[in-house]
Formats: structure tokens, C-alpha cells, sequence
């Protein structure tokens, strides 16, 4: 039995092995836990639960009840979620990103429609298309509305920072600070009432705070609209005359409520103004004006009772004012908002400067209260001066932090920008500067306060990357094999050393360069800036699955530099390592992404998946965070993950844009015709690839390349993108059993590669069927899968009957036979073979493979799938191009037609783990292709000045 | 004097946060009250599949219950833990009477087994957790805490680590293996 003393002991050992690196730990453990094999097991059990546990029970219990909530990444209409952001009074809050405008919105998720009423349905939006209209600094904007499953979903504008509420919560708020918020609330309210349109349900946790000390109101007028829209009381439909209630039906939050409201009588514009007084007694005192223990207990106060005045320690005037807004009697309540907001005026001016109610602080002896009186009122003096100012500016724009700017540099001909080495621009250190690779092999000096670039070095080659000197006097590159320098004002460009293809370099600040090669055997070199002997700074270690050391970066001071370790397994394996250069050691601080850069405000930025992203970073102690953002969503980046990016010292960014470029996150899926004619399937943009109809044609199940590399299956009819399966592992080549109930899939989630399948509709409960290759096929029966084995070489069968028995299906053979399809007959089997010096497509009988075999395809073929009816063989030629071969067996002989094209464009066809990226629909008349954008719009240099100041609001460091 | 809705809570919760382990007693079932109406109130009611946020859930209750001028952040820290251990009675009660009622059209949902996009093993349910932290609270008080705060407080690290007062490294390390340890026991993977 394991004791407390014994489970410490094991923590410690699994915290230890957790360092060290994954192959090394066994030898560790065997090392540390000396012949205890108890011990030796248990913290191997855990670590591998570990390694297992992926998020288990990350999501709190009760997040986790909801049933119908939405998933960061689910999708609809052009918007996909990316946070929860909570649950307001009417629905849960997401941020999402708005694809269409490339903007991040708030989504509300209303309750759903309990009626169908078109009347009703037309009315709110109506009242949808009016709030929508309203454009003013203090209120949160709607951007529209849009219905998802029945569920309407209104489009909001994102407004970060706290709610007055959780302000409020926080501690007591100056007098001068609560004047200056609510005279914003004023004039949101004061705008709205002129184009008729009534809150209703004013409240703390309606007003947000921005970091900048902007408030906005949110959730304007449409308490009213969704109480009509979702009344569940069919048999009593809205009475047009009876607003904000109905039937009785108190709506509203209880504290806030006007008397009116609470007697359920129709409500206007006078109901905002008493919410007012409420809001601003709340901030004056840090108290409710109308408390209770109870809803009726409030209303009993709201209705009858007055709130405490002895606790409002505010000049007369405002006392005044607030016993006006807060009158019960709605006919002698302030009748407008704008007279509350003079006096506020009036007040933080100091014209009414009539001196506190003496007569409230008497009454009442409390000293802490007292205490707090008189700060208040010597905050507010103090405050007047520079409040009376601040609100003068504050209006249109903000004090606060540097303005972050950005700026995108035009140029033609051939000054243009011409993207053909790894990483074309640089920026200079001071920000002030951009130097670029022109579309001629030039080199371009583009002064950000000039409007022209002027070229300053011709190269005979092309060039491979820029980067320019820690004194901002030079600037290096490589063409060719030769590593070479230039000065910033032209003239001769200097060899510093023969190099081979350097891709990436830094120049550090005791005057050398580090640089990396597209030989991966070298990893890091060092070379003086005038030249001389190159020096090996780090070697790749194959043993630990490193292919090459790339993209140096030096880090501030010099005494250690980023790089990228790339692995054999592609791009999502890639990390960020820093290197210290005394010692010559390094050590990984971010697991997939490449080419990181520091950025004085604290972070790393990095590129992953055609973006940029930022994690904190602590230079002193040389960690990460591990929570990274994304703070540009698209940027050109190589296939090793080059990022065409700078940041200069001085924080300013710089970067190439190139709407549509060749990022796998840009692809889409698409129907084609025989005829070239593309139609959407309205999927988001994704990294896709083998996508695969259903056999009711209802939905695609599809890979998504991304950090989870998880299959997906878009719903053809509802329009959603959902995620079925789920894991650490890589997940792919998704194969539909015949009843479309289940999917069978590629995994290598068990540690080992394997073949597995779950229900098509319920994510999670994958089932492993057999351990091998990636499965190509489903027999038409439904009793086999055809699978890849011994590396992808050899094709087998596995029983789904239950026996799971596995069974050669073509073995044996020196060469490789994959993606094996079974004819929509049973008879047929179609796959690819290289038995003659390069892939061509085969038939043989099936099952019985041995009985016969044909070659089909003519100039070299891969990736085979069947017409539906089985009258046509397709597969894709080697250069991409969709081909078609009649089919016209006789008996048991095959014979086919010759190749046609069908389908040919910007599909992404090949690659993608050898598997097919394509499929056929249910009447043969349409393929399913991956689309991948051609580049059109000419890329373009943007520099952002004081990206710092965004960074920090996007990412928090400690 | 009154002073706000529920002062007495405000003095409980700064008892509890200097040791008194009496005023904890005093102070569950009113908190318990509280979170339980609030829960089956959003759970159940007006908005059917709605999404239960611990951490928004937890707040309200905390603004209705404590004189907020009066207590520190400490003391909010400790209402968290509060809460969470509520958090975890009510739902692991409403497990277990669901498990006897047979889907007794209980308003808490709270079995994972039919929840997409849950982190949970199918084959478990709260009850079974329930029990295994039972088992590492006996073996380390403090790896069991956390996950009570971060799985049915809501919390996230850095709050788990205000609330025990330890750094967010030792509240990661312990996450790191309370959540493997419970992985394990639950039957994601089997020892040796």
C-alpha cells in the first residue's frame, strides 16, 4: 500500500525524469531508483499517464455540463470561436474571429428560439438592424445577427477590460474617477435616447472599462428584443404596447430596476435615467442603493425605501442630482439624461463648487467612513485640474500608452518587393529603416519617413537572406554560397566568407555573424564580420531526432541567440532553442514553432502554422511561458519555418504580407466539375487535407494539419465544422464504413502507429482495430479494411467482424503497393505500386490478389479511388493533375480505356503522407479537391511602430 | 450595524482565513445555500444546454454574499476554496443521487459519459473521481486541493496558488501529477 512517504518519493522521481528528455528517461530512472523495480514502476505508470492525459479534467466540472456550448475552433457562418469570455445575463460570450473582415468580435449566443413567429422573428431584427446602427464612441457596437441552428447569435464589437462591476468589487472608486466614468455612461445614454432607443437594463456589469480608460455600454435596447423573441408563452402573444414586460413578467436585473419596471408598467427612456442614479450612487458609496437579501426584498426597497443619503459624501449638487435621477415617481424623475451629464460637467469643473453636505457627515460618526469622506472630497479637488483636461481630450482620443501605427510601403517595378529569399526585409535597430530584396535582386534602403527606397547593392544571384548590423552601419546577405556585407549607404559589397547557401543569419553585437545553411549537417557557424575562419557553434543530434539548426537570432546583450531546431517529422516538430554562447549549451523553450525573435516588451515571437505568435519570455533566466497568442494571424513563412519578419530593437515590427499566400491554413474545400467549375463548401480556411464524403453525401470528414492534427467533420447542411477526434497524436486518413456510421482513421495515439475507428458522430471512444499503416479503404460490404503495413510497403486486410483477424492482402514483393481501394463491385482492387521504377496504378482481382494484375495508368499514378457506380477509375498523374481511365472489365479480365485529365488547378493533390486528397461525390459528377489560393495580390511590407504597446495588451507577462 | 447584505459571511471568511477551521463549519452550509440555488437556478431553468461558467458562477455568489469593501483579496482567495469544495458536494451529490435515480430527470446534469469534448474517461464519472481524490488527499492534502480548486473551482493556476498560498510552479507540479496519478487510478492506464 502506498504511503504518503512513498507517494512523495515517487512525485520527486516523476518530476525529475520529467526533465530529462523522453529517450533518456528509462535509463534515468533505472539509474536513480536504484534496483527498486516497485519504485521503477510506478513512476513509469505515471509518466505514462502522463504522457496519455492530455486534458483530462482541464475543464472545470461545470463547463463541462454544457451540452450545447461551443468548442474554441467550432466554426459557423464566416466566424470561428476562439475563447470563452463567459456568461452574460442573456448568453454565453465568445471571442471569435470574424474571417470575412480578418477582425476579432464578441459572440453572444442568445437563448434559443422558442418561437418561430416570423412576425416576431422580423421584429427583432429589426430592432437588431436600428441597435446596429447606433456608432458611438461609449457604446458597444453590434455588429449584426446572424441565426446558427435555430440559435440567433449577435455580433458584437470585442471590448476588453473590466466590467464596472468587477471594478466596483475591486474596491472603493475615487469620486473623480466615478465622475468621469459616469459622465461617459451619460453620454452613451444621452446618444441612444436621441434615436429612440431605451437600454433598459443599465447595470454595472453592462459598463466596461477599457484599459485606456474608455467605457463602453454594452447590450443596448436588447433586453426588450430578446424577452419578445424568446418567450416560451405561445398562447399570449407580445402586446405591442406593453414594453420590457410582459404580462407581468419582471425582466430586468433586480437592483437596477426602475419602480415601473418592477410593477411590470411600460418603461421609456426615464427608466435608463433612474438605472443611472443607481450605477452612479454605487460608485459614490461602493454600495447597492437598493439592497436586500432577496429579488422581493429589492423590489420591496426599490418601491418604497430610500437609499441611504448619509452614505453619499459628494458636493450638494450631485446629491441633488442624484436624488432627481433616482425619484420614484417617473413623471418628476429627471426627464433626460443629457441634464445629468451638464451637471457632472458642472461638477468636475467645480462651478457648482458647493461644499459637501455638512450635514450628512455629522449625522453619522463612523471614522473609517469619515476618513474616506474627506479623501474623497481632497481626491476630487486635487482631481478637478487634471480630470477637467482629461476629459476635454479624452473624448475623442485616449492618453495612455504610445499609439501603435501601422504603416504598409508601396512600391513597383523594381523597387518592388520580390519575396524570393527566405527572410527578404530587415529593419534597423533604431525602427527608422527597412531594408528589403527588391524583385530584381536588388538591395532596397527604404527611411520610413520617405516615400521612396533607394537601392543599394546589385547581386548577380538571387539573395537569400538580409540582416543588418547591431550598429544599424551595414547591412549582410547572402547570395549564392557566399556570405557578404554592405554598407547602409551603398558602394562595394564586402565577401566575408564562402559559407554554402547560408538561410539565415544574425549579426551580433562583438562584430560576428552566426548563421545557418541549407546543409543540414552543419547546424550553427560563427564567422568574424571581416571575414576569416568559420567556427561550428552546434551540431544537429539525429540521435534526438534534430535534422538541422537554423533561423539565428541574437538575443539583447549577445550572450545567447535563438535558433530552430527542425525535426525529421516536419514543421509541427520544430522548437525554438537558445543557446548560450560561453557555455556552447542550449536548451528548448518553445515546442512547435521556428524562427523566434525577441521583442523588448518581454516576449518571444514566433511562427507556427503561417502565423506569428508571442509567449512571454524572461531574459534574465532565459524561459517562456508556456501560454502563446497569436498576434498575426497570416505571414509568409517557408516550408522550414522562416518567418519573412523583423523586429528591431526598439520594439518596431516589420513584416511581409501576402493576402492568399501559400499557407496551408489558407486552404479551402471545394466541389469541381468535370468542366473546371468550383463551387465552396463554405468550410473556414484550413491546413485540410484528405478529405472524405460521406456515403450519404450529408458531410466531409477531413484532416486539419494544425497543432492537433485531429480529423474534423464539416456538415454539409448545417454548416459546421466540428472536431471528432482528439489526442496528442497526429490523426489522419480518415475512411468511411459503407453504412456511414463510423470512420476508420490512422493514429499513433497508443505510442505505436495504428489503424482505429470511432462512431462518426460522437468525438472521443476511438477503438483500436490494428496496429500498421494508414487504412485507404473500406471494402464495399462493409467486413474489410485495407490497410498499409511494414512501413507503407504492403497492403493488408482486417476483418471488422469482430475477430479483428488481420490478413495479407499483396505482401511479398520488393517494391512498395499502397492506398489500395476495393471496386464498388468487390471485385477489383486498385492501388499504386513503384514494381516498375516509379509509381503507376494497378488492378487486380480481388480477393484474390495473385489471379491477374494490369497496369492502368500510362506516364506514372498514385492515389486511386473508384466512381462511385465503378464505371471509372481516377487517381492523380505526377504532376498533380486529375486523371480518369474508363473501366471495362470482361469477366475476369480488366481492361481500361486511356488516361484522361479531368481535374487540374490550384488543388493540392500530392504530398500529404502519400494518401489521396481528393474524393468523388455520390453521382460522380463532382470532386472534392483541397484548394490552395494562388498568390494574387502582390505582397507588401508592413511596419508596425510601438507593436510593444499591442503585445502586452495581447499577451501578459508576469 | 448592518452594513451589507450578509456581514456575518464577511467575519467568517476572515476567521476561516486565520486559522479558525469553527467558522468553516459555519460557513459551508451558507455558501453551499447559495452556490446550490445558483446552480440549479442557471442549470436548470430559463436556459436549457446552457454553459456554466465555475469561475462567473463563483463571483456572483461571492458579490451577493460578502461585503466586498471589508475583505481582502485573501480572504476572496479563501471564499474560492470555499467554493470549490461546495462546488464539488453538489456536484458529486448530484452524481451519486443520478446514479440511484436511474436518469430521474435530475436537473444536474452532471455525468460526463454524454458530454462531447469531455476530458474525462467515458468509463468514469464524478463519483469514481470523487472517490480516487478521496484516496490522494490521504496521500498528499495539497495535490488533492488543487485539483478540487482548478476541476471544480474553475480556477486557473495562478488563483489555485493564491488560494494555498504556495508558488504557481508548486501548484503546477502538483497539477502535473495529481492529473496523471488520477489518470492512472481511473483507468486510463493500468500500473505496470
Amino acid at each position: 500500500m502506498t504511503t504518503p512517504e512513498r507517494h512523495r518519493q515517487v512525485g520527486e522521481l516523476y518530476h525529475a525524469a520529467l526533465a530529462v528528455a523522453v529517450e533518456d528517461r528509462t535509463a534515468f530512472l533505472e539509474d536513480v531508483s536504484e534496483g527498486d523495480a516497485d519504485l521503477l514502476r510506478e513512476v513509469q505508470s505515471l509518466l505514462t499517464a502522463h504522457g496519455r492525459a492530455g486534458r483530462f479534467i482541464e475543464t472545470p466540472a461545470l463547463a463541462q455540463t454544457a451540452a450545447f456550448s461551443l468548442s474554441v475552433g467550432h466554426c459557423f457562418a464566416h466566424y470561428e470561436v476562439l475563447a470563452p469570455l463567459g456568461v452574460g445575463g442573456m448568453g454565453e460570450v465568445y471571442r471569435a474571429r470574424d474571417g470575412k473582415l480578418g477582425r476579432e468580435v464578441a459572440i453572444k449566443i442568445l437563448p434559443r428560439l422558442f418561437s418561430t413567429d416570423p412576425e416576431r422573428r422580423a421584429r427583432f431584427d429589426r430592432e437588431a438592424r436600428l441597435l446596429a446602427s447606433l456608432n458611438h464612441p461609449h457604446i458597444g457596437g453590434i455588429y449584426g445577427l446572424e441565426v446558427m441552428d435555430g440559435t440567433p447569435v449577435l455580433v458584437l464589437e470585442l471590448v476588453d477590460g473590466d466590467t464596472l462591476a468587477e471594478r466596483i468589487a475591486k474596491g472603493p472608486i475615487a469620486s473623480s474617477e466615478a465622475l468621469n466614468i459616469a459622465h461617459q455612461v451619460a453620454d452613451a445614454l444621452e446618444a441612444a435616447h436621441e434615436n429612440g432607443i431605451v437600454h433598459r437594463d443599465l447595470k454595472p456589469a453592462n459598463i466596461k472599462i477599457t484599459t485606456a480608460g474608455v467605457v463602453k455600454v454594452l447590450d443596448f435596447g436588447l433586453a426588450k428584443g430578446i424577452a419578445d423573441l424568446t418567450s416560451r408563452d405561445l398562447s399570449h402573444p407580445p402586446t405591442p404596447t406593453v414594453n420590457g414586460t410582459r404580462d407581468g413578467v419582471i425582466r430586468g436585473t433586480a437592483p437596477y430596476m426602475s419602480p415601473e419596471q418592477a410593477r411590470g408598467k411600460p418603461v421609456d427612456k426615464r427608466t435608463d435615467v433612474w438605472a443611472f442614479g443607481c450605477v452612479l450612487y454605487e460608485m459614490l458609496t461602493g454600495r447597492v442603493a437598493f439592497a436586500g437579501d432577496t429579488t422581493s426584498e429589492m423590489i420591496a426597497a426599490i418601491l418604497g425605501r430610500e437609499p441611504d443619503w448619509s452614505a453619499l459624501q459628494t458636493p450638494a449638487s450631485l446629491r441633488r442630482l442624484l436624488q432627481r435621477c433616482l425619484d420614484k415617481d417617473p413623471r418628476r424623475r429627471l426627464h433626460d439624461v443629457a441634464d445629468a451629464r451638464i451637471e457632472i460637467e458642472d461638477v468636475i469643473s467645480g462651478a457648482s463648487g458647493t461644499p459637501p453636505d455638512g450635514t450628512a457627515v455629522t449625522a453619522r460618526r463612523q471614522p473609517v467612513r469619515l476618513l474616506w469622506s474627506i479623501a474623497a472630497v481632497v481626491a476630487t479637488l486635487v482631481a478637478v485640474g487634471a480630470l477637467t483636461w482629461n476629459l476635454q481630450t479624452a473624448r475623442q482620443a485616449q492618453t495612455a500608452p504610445p499609439r501603435i501605427s501601422r504603416m504598409t510601403i508601396a512600391s513597383s517595378g523594381t523597387a518592388a518587393l520580390g519575396i524570393t529569399s527566405a527572410r527578404s526585409l530587415a529593419i534597423m535597430p533604431d525602427g527608422t529603416r527597412v531594408v528589403y530584396v527588391g524583385s530584381n535582386n536588388q538591395i532596397f534602403v527604404r527611411p520610413l519617413d520617405r516615400l521612396d527606397a533607394t537601392a543599394i547593392y546589385t547581386a548577380a544571384a538571387p539573395l537569400n537572406w538580409v540582416f543588418v548590423s547591431p550598429d544599424g552601419q551595414s547591412v549582410g546577405f547572402g547570395e549564392a554560397r557566399m556570405l557578404k556585407r554592405v554598407a547602409l549607404t551603398g558602394g562595394p559589397a564586402a565577401a566575408i566568407a564562402e559559407t554554402g547557401l547560408a538561410i539565415g543569419a544574425t549579426w551580433a553585437p562583438d562584430d560576428t555573424i552566426i548563421f545557418s545553411t541549407s546543409d543540414p549537417a552543419t547546424g550553427l557557424r560563427r564567422v568574424s564580420a571581416n571575414g576569416g575562419d568559420v567556427t561550428v557553434l552546434t551540431r544537429p543530434a539525429p540521435e534526438r531526432g534534430e535534422l538541422d539548426h537554423l533561423w539565428p537570432e541574437m538575443l539583447p546583450g549577445g550572450r545567447a541567440m535563438l535558433f530552430t531546431i527542425t525535426a525529421a517529422t516536419g514543421e509541427l516538430a520544430a522548437q525554438v532553442a537558445v543557446l548560450d554562447l560561453a557555455t556552447g549549451t542550449y536548451k528548448v523553450v518553445v515546442r512547435g514553432g521556428s524562427h523566434a525573435h525577441y521583442v523588448p516588451s518581454g516576449h518571444l515571437v514566433y511562427t507556427a502554422e503561417g502565423t506569428l505568435r508571442a509567449v512571454p519570455f524572461d531574459l534574465a533566466r532565459l524561459e517562456a511561458g508556456r501560454l502563446s497568442v497569436t498576434v498575426l494571424p497570416r505571414l509568409v513563412t517557408t516550408q522550414h519555418g522562416a518567418g519573412d519578419f523583423d523586429v528591431a530593437a526598439d520594439g518596431t515590427l516589420a513584416y511581409v504580407d501576402a493576402p492568399g499566400a501559400m499557407s496551408p491554413a489558407a486552404r479551402t474545400l471545394v466541389w469541381v466539375d468535370r468542366q473546371g467549375r468550383e463551387e465552396p463548401l463554405g468550410a473556414p480556411s484550413r491546413p485540410y487535407f484528405h478529405p472524405r464524403v460521406s456515403p450519404d453525401g450529408a458531410r466531409v470528414a477531413v484532416a486539419i494539419e494544425d497543432q492537433e492534427n485531429d480529423i474534423w467533420v464539416w456538415d454539409l447542411t448545417r454548416r459546421t465544422l466540428g472536431r471528432l477526434t482528439f489526442g496528442l497524436a497526429a490523426d489522419f486518413a480518415p475512411v468511411w464504413t459503407p453504412d456511414g456510421h463510423r470512420l476508420v482513421f490512422f493514429s499513433q495515439r497508443d505510442g505505436e502507429s495504428g489503424v482505429f475507428w470511432q462512431p462518426a458522430d460522437r468525438p472521443g471512444a476511438a477503438e483500436k482495430l490494428a496496429t500498421g499503416a494508414p487504412p485507404s479503404g473500406v471494402t464495399p460490404d462493409g467486413t474489410q479494411v485495407i490497410f498499409g503495413y511494414g512501413g507503407n510497403q504492403d497492403l493488408m486486410m482486417l476483418s471488422l467482424d469482430g475477430t479483428r483477424r488481420v490478413q495479407p492482402l499483396l505482401t511479398g514483393t520488393p517494391a512498395v503497393e499502397r492506398n489500395g481501394i476495393v471496386s464498388p463491385d468487390g471485385r477489383w482492387l486498385a492501388y499504386e505500386s513503384d514494381s516498375a521504377g516509379r509509381f503507376e496504378i494497378y488492378v487486380r482481382p480481388f480477393p484474390n490478389a495473385s489471379a491477374g494484375q494490369w497496369l492502368i495508368s500510362t506516364a506514372g499514378g498514385t492515389r486511386p479511388l473508384w466512381a462511385p457506380g465503378g464505371q471509372e477509375l481516377f487517381y492523380v498523374a505526377p504532376d498533380g493533375v486529375l486523371m480518369a481511365v474508363r473501366a471495362n472489365p470482361r469477366g475476369d479480365r480488366w481492361s481500361s480505356g486511356s488516361p484522361t485529365k479531368i481535374v487540374e488547378g490550384p488543388y493540392v493533390t500530392r504530398g500529404l503522407r502519400d494518401k489521396r486528397t481528393y474524393d468523388v461525390s455520390a453521382d460522380g459528377k463532382k470532386f472534392l479537391m483541397v484548394k490552395q489560393p494562388a498568390n494574387q495580390a502582390a505582397p507588401q511590407i508592413v511596419v508596425v511602430q510601438n507593436w510593444t504597446e499591442e503585445l502586452k495588451r495581447l499577451v501578459t507577462t508576469k | 450595524m448592518k452594513t451589507g447584505p450578509t456581514p456575518n459571511i464577511t467575519s467568517l471568511l476572515v476567521a476561516w482565513g486565520h486559522g479558525d477551521q469553527d467558522a468553516f463549519d459555519v460557513l459551508a452550509p451558507l455558501v453551499q445555500q447559495e452556490l446550490h440555488r445558483l446552480a440549479v437556478r442557471q442549470m436548470a431553468g430559463e436556459r436549457p444546454g446552457h454553459i456554466l461558467q465555475p469561475t462567473a458562477l463563483v463571483n456572483e455568489a461571492y458579490v451577493r454574499l460578502v461585503n466586498r469593501h471589508n475583505v481582502k483579496w485573501q480572504n476572496r482567495a479563501h471564499f474560492f476554496g470555499v467554493a470549490a469544495r461546495m462546488m464539488r458536494c453538489i456536484l458529486v451529490d448530484a452524481a451519486r443521487a443520478r446514479g440511484r435515480a436511474k436518469r430521474g430527470g435530475d436537473a444536474l446534469q452532471v455525468s460526463l459519459a454524454d458530454v462531447p469534448d469531455v476530458a474525462v474517461p467515458h468509463t468514469q464519472d464524478l463519483v469514481a473521481l470523487d472517490d480516487a481524490l478521496k484516496t490522494l488527499e490521504s496521500l498528499d492534502p495539497r495535490q488533492s486541493q488543487v485539483v478540487e480548486l482548478r476541476f471544480f473551482g474553475g480556477l486557473s493556476l495562478e488563483e489555485a496558488a493564491e488560494a494555498l498560498q504556495v508558488s504557481v510552479g508548486t501548484v503546477r507540479r502538483d497539477w502535473s501529477l495529481a492529473q496523471a496519478w488520477l489518470y492512472r487510478e481511473l483507468g486510463g492506464t493500468s500500473q505496470s
